[in-house]
């Protein structure tokens, strides 16, 4: 990657093609990834859909396992083919299909118009070259900048992503810097060509609570100011009910549900989103409520079980989940869930578990009825 | 316990060690030659003549004839099967290889397994001698002591033997160390496990398998450290046959009859890459990390 | 502190130095440098309860585990068990001392040897300590600990790589509570574990506590799973303890600016309460423990520092009965919302 001839390009960028009508920033159809390996076809990605504009940050929650990262993987086309092998569906940025891209395109979409920031920030920054070097790297391959401008703008990235004497630490080495410090020169690299998308794929879960208040709050500000969208990948539910517009719930290959953060959080109507809801340790103050967790394990994603993949764990399963893969119900508001029951409303409110806005509109109706 | 158990770490091993194609026909190979050694006696005599003894009553007809179907591999100048000799010098080859390692990987365990598991002082000591021992260029090192203690067969494993212990100490204790890290080591102390429990019940097993795989490898080496010794004149003394004494003798006439030398270097050659093989395979196979890569 | 009749484990000022500079020379020079991992860390546990302890990664949490069970070797200060001092016990006593103190690993991975069936692993501190020398006998007992733990009695010659993380803590678990000890030490027991899993281990790690009285020291980073498990949580920040309480007072009115903080920072899954909460977040990274600041070791983070900090370091000392802090100007929510900066 780094060496000899950087090669300028001269290409029409993609981010300069306006939005063809009809299209979002970014859509995945039905995206399908398989992995053929010794032990079967591992169904990774199985039927993921969902749209993305400017300015809007998606957060897809899942359990380990579930295809949340793989499915940024292959937007990003850095999936190994083979083992790998897209089986169907389509991803369109600005339009153009990411999956039929030659791969000297990709690399022009790949930290240009999307970038990705990853897990560790311990071992995502090469330890043998300066910070100035790395950030500089893809200026200069995407811009076609200058061995001394992109320095400039590398120090510019670095102060705007707060780390505080930016000159001196750019001829630094990783080494040098903390792994909150580290994750903010990541953030700094995936900005430095003011990129459409940023997939973050659990960009704090390596870090300490604290520094992770950071590093959320940095990547909010980072938005405002350039307007790219995000895709943050993550186990944990607390983080995006922090920064997610949209959430969509993934697990085995699968969304199990999909819709902004209001829907998930406070009408969600799919059983696995429930579980997992109800398995968080609630902040109580009062008294500690128990966890009700979900039975069972994920099932093998080689060996997936008839109908629904959630059949087995789920407390309301029936024969009919048993036997057929369940439809997709949607509103009119585009929140979708994968589930033979989610559409009957009495269903969803007799087991659906509480929040504090149902709790808080249950102490106004008690108060009401009394008055 | 009362039922099987399902699969064993050993089992499974075994599973992807048979889907490595060249790891198995390495270890045929191995088999192979191991059956002709140990079965040569009882066959190669009576069809081939004696390894040692020339024919003298048609010594000068006999002498280095081309490979036919009577003597496949040719015969040489004193009118002996080529062939019959090869058979003989595996035997040598196979000794000498599994011999030699035999010694180096009990005195490496011991050596390995002490620093390792004591470290301080032991350690210091042990892997000092070991670096000692590495920093003289090992052949010359082992004709140095062959000068000392005089040549032939016997001598030859003992020097190969006790000179190759530092590189397989080396790795058992790099092993153990990283074994240690473990949480089990911990939670068996935790328990209030004696050392020698530690030691036997879960370090041991799971450092192990380095060896193993370092010690066939090993095996490739010690078996050309031999040709090496006996190709220098340091190691078997003649008549007996050695791969290394054959190429030895049959240089001379290279140009002109060149089986003489090229039938045991493709014996060495094979030997020597199957059991590279066997133990690139065994090194994949036993690789616990890989089950959950 | 607690009447005395009722007290299980009592730490008394306990430190551990790890040198540095490795080698001879570096280690016997006399400016050798070394990590405050543990710095002068009191605190009891009585029997049957759970205490958290909590905080950042690199805050002595775990060393202080491990010196309690002497897996590590503490440098100085007391760790009284049932009265008698475990760091200058012989290996006789110490063995005994097993008996009744057991450890859960964070790594469900590295902590079971994948060279033992899971029937050899849940069965090894039984025959250890001799207890039940009748093989069938035993065999019968881990069974029925395998039924108990949730794991299919059936799959006791299977080998730990059958098993998923969750199951795999679970056959750890089992091996705890072999011995019925009344301590178990388990540190960052479910952080390696997904979000529906942990709840499963959480809930068993419960309804083992209710059926055997077993005492927890649950050490962890995530704040809401620690609250959810203790009666009383502790709050360690650079190897020092800086508070801690009943979970309630705690959770609801910290007086470390520290824990308020950490308290603050945890993202709760509610973008109302999310919404409408005022944040505090801390700038900078915490220090080296190599070079740990003067005075208080959290000054170089504080919101509302003082002068005095840095020079003075503020004891360990009871604000409220039973609410120990270790801070200067120690009182419920110390950071007013005048010092929080604007988010």
């Amino acid at each position: 990657m780094f060496g000899f001839g950087l090669k300028k390009r001269n290409k029409v960028d993609l981010r300069d093609t306006p939005i063809p009508e009809g299209h979002h920033l970014l859509e995945v159809n039905d995206l399908k990834m398989y992995f053929h390996t010794q032990d079967g076809v591992v169904k990774a990605v199985n039927g993921v859909s969902y749209t993305l504009d400017r300015g809007e940050t998606l957060g897809v929650v899942g359990e380990s396992g579930s295809g949340k990262s793989v499915t940024s993987l292959t937007i990003m086309g850095l999936i190994e083919m083979p083992p790998g092998k897209v089986e169907g569906g389509d991803v369109l940025y600005r339009g153009k299909s990411l999956i039929t891209m030659s791969e000297e395109e990709m690399e022009g979409v790949r930290g240009n118009d999307i970038a990705m920031i990853f897990q560790d920030p311990m071992t995502s920054l090469n330890p043998v070259y300066t910070i100035g070097r790395q950030l500089s790297e893809g200026m200069r391959l995407h811009k076609g900048m200058s061995k001394k401008e992109a320095l400039e703008r590398s120090v510019e990235l670095l102060r705007m992503v707060g780390i505080p004497n930016p000159e001196q630490r750019v001829k630094e080495y990783p080494h040098e810097f903390s792994g909150g410090m580290r994750q903010r020169v990541m953030i700094a690299m995936a900005l430095a060509c003011d990129p459409d998308i940023l997939i973050a794929d659990e960009p704090t879960t390596a870090l300490d609570v604290t520094i992770q208040a950071q590093i959320i709050e940095l990547m909010e500000e980072m938005q405002e100011k350039n307007g790219n969208a995000i895709i943050m990948i993550t186990h944990d539910l607390g983080v995006v009910a922090d920064i997610a517009d949209k959430i969509m719930v993934m697990y085995a290959g699968q969304p199990v549900e999909f819709g902004t953060r209001d829907e998930i959080f406070y009408n969600p109507i799919h059983p696995y989103t429930w579980g997992l809801n109800r398995s968080i340790p609630e902040p109580a103050i009062d008294e500690k409520h128990p966890l009700t967790p979900i039975k069972g394990n994920p099932p093998s994603l080689v060996d997936l079980p008839e109908g629904c993949s959630f059949a087995p764990r789920c407390p309301y399963a029936t024969d009919l989940c048993r036997s057929t893969v369940p439809p997709v119900h949607t509103t009119e508001t585009g929140h979708y869930a994968k589930c033979h029951y989610c559409n009957d409303a009495e269903f969803v409110a007799a087991n659906a578990p509480e929040t504090s806005r149902t709790k808080l509109e249950g102490a106004k109706q008690k108060k009401g009825g009394e008055a | 316990m009362k039922t099987r158990p399902s699969r064993t770490l050993w089992g499974d091993a075994w599973s992807r060690l048979k889907r490595n194609k060249l790891a198995i026909i390495g270890a045929i190979w191995i088999l192979l030659m191991i059956l002709v050694a140990l079965t040569a006696d009882l066959w190669v005599p009576q069809t081939l003549g004696s390894p040692t003894e020339a024919d003298s009553t048609v010594m000068k007809s006999m002498s280095r004839l081309p490979p036919s179907l009577e003597h496949p591999f040719g015969t040489d100048t004193l009118g002996r099967d080529v062939l019959c000799r090869v058979i003989y010098g595996a035997r040598i080859s196979l000794a000498v290889g599994v011999l030699a390692t035999a010694i180096s990987t009990l005195i490496g365990l011991v050596a390995g397994a002490l620093a390792a598991y004591n470290g301080g002082w032991w350690d210091t000591i042990i892997m000092r001698t070991a670096d000692i021992f590495l920093a003289f260029p090992y052949t010359l090192f082992v004709i140095a002591m062959l000068a000392v203690i005089g040549p032939g067969i016997q001598n030859v494993f003992i020097a190969i033997g006790i000179l190759g212990w530092p590189s397989i100490a080396r790795v058992f204790r790099s092993a153990i160390l990283s074994v240690k890290e473990n949480d089990y080591v911990d939670a068996a102390r935790a328990m209030g496990a004696s050392n020698a429990r530690i030691i036997t019940r879960h370090i041991f097993p799971n450092s192990v398998a380095s060896v193993v795989v370092y010690a066939t490898m090993n095996i490739g080496g010690a078996i050309l450290t031999e040709s090496a010794l006996s190709f220098l004149g340091m190691g078997v003394v003649p008549p007996d046959p050695s791969w290394g004494i054959m190429i030895q003798d049959g240089q001379t006439y290279l140009a002109t009859e060149p089986w003489l030398m090229i039938m045991p270097g493709i014996a060495i050659l094979t030997t020597v890459l199957a059991f590279t093989l066997l133990g690139d395979g065994l090194r994949d196979a036993l690789d616990v990390k890989m089950k959950d890569a | 502190m607690m009447a005395d009749s009722n007290i299980l484990l009592r730490v008394e000022h306990l430190s551990k130095e790890f040198p540095v500079d490795s080698g001879f020379i570096a280690k016997h020079s006399k400016n050798a440098r070394s990590v405050h991992a543990v710095n002068d860390v009191s605190f009891d546990i009585a029997a049957g309860e759970t205490f958290g302890l909590v905080g950042e990664s690199g805050c002595g949490k775990s060393t202080t585990g491990r010196c309690i069970m002497r897996l590590t070797e503490p440098t100085s200060g007391k760790v009284l068990f049932e009265g008698k001092d475990v760091a200058s016990m012989s290996k006789k006593e110490l063995k005994a001392l097993r008996r009744d103190m057991q450890f859960v690993f964070q790594d469900p991975y590295a902590s079971l040897n994948p060279r033992m069936t899971i029937g050899e692993i849940v069965s090894e501190p039984l025959i250890i300590h001799g207890t039940m020398p009748n093989k069938d006998e035993r065999i019968d007992f881990v069974r029925g600990l395998l039924d108990v733990v949730g794991l299919n009695p059936e799959h006791i010659n299977r080998y730990p790589h059958e098993f998923s993380g969750g199951q795999r803590q679970r056959v750890g678990i089992a091996r705890a509570f072999a011995l019925r000890p009344k301590l178990i030490i388990c540190d960052e027991p479910v952080s390696a574990l997904d979000v529906s899993i942990q709840a499963q281990v959480l809930n068993l790690l419960s309804d083992l506590q209710q059926e055997y009285g077993t005492a927890y020291l649950f050490i962890a980073h995530d704040l809401s799973v620690v609250q959810h498990i203790s009666d009383r949580v502790a709050v360690m920040y650079l190897g020092n303890m800086m508070e801690y309480s009943d979970w309630k007072t705690l959770y609801a009115q910290p007086c470390h600016p520290y824990t308020q903080s950490l308290l603050s920072a945890v993202p709760i899954p509610d973008p109302d309460i999310q919404a409408s909460r005022n944040r505090i977040i801390l700038r900078g990274d915490p220090p080296s423990p190599i070079d740990p600041p003067s005075g208080c070791p959290f000054h170089t983070r504080c919101p509302i520092a003082q002068a005095c900090c840095s020079q003075e370091k503020p004891e360990l000392r009871e604000v409220l009965p039973g609410h120990f802090c270790a801070c200067h100007f120690a009182e419920p929510n110390p950071i007013k919302e005048s010092s929080i900066e604007v988010v």
